[in-house]
């Protein structure tokens, strides 16, 4: 773990001790080193973070009540079968575009692929098979309430966090966590849904970044990595469309996600992290052939590379310090 | 009939007289579980009387041809009444209909899907065919009955079975 420096408030100590908190604070907290102390502060963290919680708590009962109202609304609404609520005049068979029944079949097709990837979230956490039902409502209801984008894989990856972390928090009933985590998701999908376009655009874009990235702080493994023909679009994409959420543990997931949320505009940042874990295995790279190399990038969790060495590359790029040195402080 | 698109139907009951192999094969491109009754007519083999439960609600299919006399009402009562089932699902007499059986239980005839006339008809009936929305012991039934060219009527109506 990074120092923190003398005298700071904890995180916790930020949101309980403030009747207002200050999010800037938060940040250079979280940028110092700081962890949430526990599950609950975490949450809040996150939400702030996100804002969907306003800084001023005098708000929170208002802000969490609205959003979980309105989120029992779109649960009620799905939840409706056609048998009960459609009119005279439609029947199962409609392909009529107004026609309940034309909806109800039209969910179910989303839903047979949503389910597909809630039970390939995490597949061998036993907490995320109880999270099933929670996260298949969540990513239907997203998907129907925004239809330009509806469900997408990866889409399940991203609310993995969210929904593990809010249902933890001591006390909250399950419906609740689901809605703020349903909130969460919504605002995080505001920033990523250029991502889950089936246009690429943005997303290659990103990924040329980081390539001049990567030129740019390690021109050695940029120039071996280029002579093997690996380029970001061969590795980047899943690590950018996900936030990362593949490549480490669970726990050093949560630790990656309190950097990348305290950090506005994200990109850049999540671009910072990505070349960090590629010049951290440099070792292991700039030996490799073509499917050696591959494999180290491509199944990135396998390297079992500490997150906090990840993130010290990450700030050494922003404050100029040399990467050879905090390579052989390891 | 482009209504019919596959996904929407969990089972198919067929009273039979499908006659030819392309239509059996059809029906099962629409869903798995398809249950066809042997007719007079067919070109292949089923069962005389096929028998299935679909949640809690108990059905039999039966061409008819087999219940005489033909067409009579009180001798299929008998018949729904001795198989002591929900649903009996009959055919053969190509007029669509749903007979209330004083015991409990109803007969079901969806008429016939292709508007083919029987060997006794001068004139070919309209198509039709039933389609049952089941919850529970609630019955709801959409009858689909092709008017003209493609004018289609759709009748809905609902039976609580006891």
């Amino acid at each position: 773990m990074r120092e923190k420096e003398n005298g700071p408030e904890s995180i916790t100590e930020l949101i309980d001790n403030n009747a207002v908190v200050d999010c800037q604070e938060l940040r250079v907290q979280v940028w110092a080193g700081s962890t949430p102390e526990n599950v609950r502060s975490r949450a809040l963290l996150w939400q702030l973070l996100l804002s969907c919680l306003p800084q001023d708590k005098s708000l929170w009962e208002k802000t969490l009540s609205e959003w979980r109202t309105q989120y029992a609304e779109i649960v009620r609404e799905i939840a409706k079968h056609p048998a009960d609520s459609a009119p005279d005049g439609d029947h199962p068979l409609s392909l009529k575009q107004d026609s309940h029944w034309a909806h109800f079949f039209i969910v179910r097709e989303s839903e047979k692929l949503i389910d597909l990837d809630v039970k390939r979230t995490h597949p061998t956490s036993s907490e995320f098979r109880r999270l099933e039902g929670p996260m298949h409502r969540i990513l239907l209801a997203y998907s129907l309430q925004h239809q330009e984008i509806g469900y997408r894989q990866g889409m399940n990856e991203l609310l993995a966090p969210l929904i593990y972390i809010y249902s933890e928090v001591p006390g909250i009933k399950s419906i609740d966590a689901e809605a703020d985590a349903y909130h969460s998701l919504a605002t995080v999908m505001k920033e990523m849904s250029p991502y889950y376009t089936p246009s690429l655009e943005a997303l290659h874009k990103e990924l040329d970044l980081l390539d001049d990235t990567l030129r740019l702080r390690d021109p050695e493994l940029h120039r071996h990595l280029t002579s093997l023909s690996i380029r970001p679009q061969l590795y980047g994409t899943r690590w950018i469309r996900l936030w990362l959420t593949q490549e480490f543990s669970l726990q050093q997931t949560l630790i990656l996600w309190d950097s990348i949320l305290s950090v506005h505009p994200r990109m850049p940042w999540i671009r910072s992290i990505c070349s960090s874990m590629v010049v951290a295995v440099r070792d292991k790279l700039l030996g490799a052939d073509f499917n050696t190399a591959a494999q180290t990038l491509l199944r990135y969790s396998t390297n079992n590379v500490d997150v906090e060495l990840v993130l010290k590359l990450a700030h050494a790029f922003r404050t100029g310090s040399s990467i050879q040195e905090i390579m052989s402080r390891r | 009939m482009s209504l019919l698109a596959p996904g929407k139907v969990q089972y198919i009951l067929c009273t039979g007289n499908l006659c030819t192999r392309e239509m059996e094969e059809y029906l099962r491109s629409l869903c798995s579980e398809v249950h066809i009754a042997q007719g007079d007519m067919d070109e292949g083999r089923y069962q005389e009387l096929v028998a299935l439960h679909v949640g809690s609600v108990s059905f039999a299919i039966c061409h008819g041809h087999q219940v005489l006399p033909w067409y009579d009402e009180t001798a299929q009562i008998a018949l729904q009444r001795d198989l002591g089932v929900d649903v009996l699902v009959v055919g053969h007499s190509h007029k669509i209909g749903t007979i209330e059986c004083p015991g409990g239980g109803i007969i079901i005839n969806p008429g016939t899907a292709t508007g083919a006339p029987r060997v006794i008809d001068l004139e070919a009936p309209k198509p039709s065919f039933v389609l049952m929305d089941i919850q529970g012991r609630k019955l709801v039934t959409y009858t689909y009955t092709l008017e003209n060219e493609d004018d289609i009527k759709v009748d809905r109506s609902v039976v609580q079975l006891r």
